[in-house]
């Protein structure tokens, strides 16, 4: 496995190895990135599709190699809100998909799974620019400002759907919670 | 999720956001087993584009320099190749005019004119003087002052002519000094070269030209036919195209209103290629539910998308053909040494003709389908917007360079389909002029 410095050395150079390594490396980190901030699995795949073809156009920017995975992230928040900037003003498909991963059968994998998959599905359930926002602030650590400035809103109205996003989620996860509790 | 995770949740804010974080901090699902290969298929589309546009680009430049050269060579070559073919024209009195011809023979000379209406003077000093000057000269002289004296009456003939003047005043603010020389001696406006019947400037002029431009497709979705277009669908299809040309070859009649403005008839044929290349698979449409309004192609509305479809790859080359009929307006603004400006607006009514048969990407399924003519509008229009250059070589020729962008006015599709899928092209093209005399 190639080291980070060589990885961006050849993701430079166009290297193909290079380029699949850093996919390889990041591929499931990002991809859980991108399914926070999309409509469905497949949503999730191209915003992680596009995001690494942006990364590999702009990894010349990089100026420190350490930094990687951070300046990564912030290529695909950057990429998801320009998505969302674009699916806001236009029609909002509505998604029958599960977000589950189909292809983890495994029992041992789908116990520990099924928690993050629990949260996941109440995240999922909130409205678009409330999982936005949460995702932004709670998860991203991205100022209330930055979060306007990205969503062309502002500070307080951040403030506010952040405020809605909280009590939601709350609600949601006691429901889950007491669904939980009555199966058991 | 245990209790206290919970009991931690309802107490704080704060305490909801460390949960989250923490929550999604390892969460690194799978992505798709053949996303890579995705990935891979649409970097080297990207490297082939870019590698494709650079050609372009070069051949462009090329092309510019070479017709850059060729209006050089061709100005040089005027210059060297002409001969002086009127006399010495004074402004002194007729019988100094003989005596000074008498002294040096005509190819030696150089005109001393050096402004038109300097000529135009001497034009008629000379020509009142034309009688008894015969009778002084040598036969020799005599023939050939007659013949430049010709000359000058056949322009100052021209001169009652308003056409001409206004010829005339374009080619004059056009010109130094010293090309003022160059159109007494050498005849960009010699019409009346030698003994040749008397020329009318023509306001008729036959343009012939060919395009050589990059082309490609605009899609966009009809207004409130958003959610009848696969969701990946205009990304997929701007990928997806590689290699794009647009030759296009043209004839046109120009009629001159004026000095500087011309209107414009024309025929041309163009031939738009649009490769394309595509491997990867896409989320299916779930639902598509009948009873709402379908669209003129039949589909009905989407409503959500299933897991990934099957895997599309193919590789097709559409040719879409128009014959246009262009009209408008063409400019002719003087720039310096008979050089002009020439703008161009044109609108043209084109018949479409497209590859029936070849693949393409069904907008609804994402899947590959043959093309079909009944899909496509008969006639379209479009706009072509053009600037450029041309050089005058000589009254009736000239040759330019225009850098042309065209687009279609009306979409591709018939009316009513969901999709609006427009072509346009941008690049240079090349013309020559001839101005009917």
């Amino acid at each position: 496995m190639l080291n980070n410095d060589d990885i961006i050395a050849g993701c430079v150079n166009k290297d193909r190895i290079a380029q699949k390594s850093l996919y390889e490396k990041y591929g499931a980190k990002m991809f859980g990135f991108c399914l926070r901030y999309s409509n469905s699995r497949a949503d999730a795949q191209d915003l992680l599709q596009d995001g690494f073809i942006k990364v590999f156009d702009s990894i010349t920017s990089l100026k420190d190699p350490s930094q990687l995975e951070g300046w990564m992230s912030r290529v695909f928040i950057n990429l998801a809100l320009s998505r969302f900037r674009k699916t806001s003003r236009g029609p909002i498909h509505v998604d029958v998909v599960d977000v589950v991963d189909e292809t983890t059968d495994s029992v041992e994998v789908s116990s520990d799974f099924m928690e993050i998959e629990e949260v996941f599905q109440c995240l999922m359930s909130l409205p678009e620019n409330y999982r936005m926002v949460i995702n932004l602030y709670a998860i991203d650590k991205l100022s209330h400002k930055e979060i306007a400035e990205s969503l062309g809103t502002t500070i307080s109205n951040s403030k506010s759907l952040l405020h809605r996003a909280r009590v939601l989620l709350k609600e949601l996860v006691e429901q889950q919670r007491n669904k939980d509790t009555g199966k058991q | 999720m245990n209790n206290k995770e919970t009991r931690t949740l309802e107490n704080s804010n704060r305490h909801i956001d460390k949960w989250l974080n923490q929550q999604f901090e390892d969460f690194t699902p799978n992505p798709d087993a053949g996303l890579w290969q995705s990935i891979d298929a649409a970097l080297d589309r990207k490297e082939r584009r870019s590698k494709f546009i650079w050609y372009w680009l070069a051949a462009g430049v090329l092309l510019s320099v070479l017709s850059v050269a060729a209006v050089q060579w061709s100005l040089k070559n005027t210059n060297q190749s002409a001969k002086p073919t009127v006399a010495q024209i004074q402004t002194e009195s007729p019988a100094e005019s003989t005596a000074s011809n008498q002294k040096a023979s005509p190819s030696s000379e150089t005109p001393s004119i050096s402004n038109t209406e300097a000529l135009n003077k001497s034009a008629r000093v000379l020509r009142k003087a034309t009688p008894t000057d015969h009778l002084n000269r040598a036969p020799e002289q005599s023939v050939s002052n007659a013949v430049d004296d010709l000359q000058v009456a056949d322009r100052d003939a021209y001169e009652t002519d308003a056409r001409t003047k206004d010829f005339i005043a374009q080619w004059s603010t056009q010109t130094d000094d010293a090309t003022a020389d160059q159109i007494v001696t050498l005849g960009p406006l010699s019409w009346s070269k030698g003994l040749r019947k008397p020329l009318m400037p023509g306001r008729w002029t036959v343009e012939v030209g060919a395009d050589a431009n990059q082309t490609g497709l605009m899609y966009r979705a009809k207004s409130d036919y958003g959610n009848y277009i696969h969701k990946n669908y205009f990304d997929r299809m701007k990928t997806g195209e590689f290699a794009l040309s647009a030759s296009r070859i043209q004839a046109g009649l120009l009629f001159q209103l004026s000095a500087k403005h011309s209107v414009k008839l024309g025929l041309a044929y163009a031939e738009n290629r649009t490769q394309q290349r595509f491997d990867f698979r896409d989320s299916m449409p779930a639902t598509v539910i009948q009873g709402q309004t379908s669209d003129a192609l039949g589909y009905y509305p989407i409503f959500g998308y299933l897991g990934l479809g099957p895997q599309v790859s193919f590789q097709s080359q559409n040719t879409y053909t128009m014959l246009s009929i262009p009209m408008g307006y063409t400019g002719h603004f003087p720039w310096k040494k008979g050089l002009s400006i020439t703008p161009e607006i044109l609108v043209s009514a084109n018949r479409l003709g497209i590859s029936a048969g070849a693949q393409t990407l069904d907008y609804q399924t994402l899947l590959q389908k043959a093309q079909s003519s009944e899909q496509f509008r008969a006639w379209v229009m479009g706009l072509r917007l053009a600037v450029g250059v041309e050089k005058r070589l000589n009254y009736s020729h000239a040759i330019g360079l225009r850098l042309n962008a065209q687009s279609m006015l009306s979409p591709m599709y018939v009316p009513n389909a969901a999709l609006e899928s427009r072509g346009w092209s941008a690049g240079l093209s090349a013309h020559y002029s001839w101005r009917i005399q």
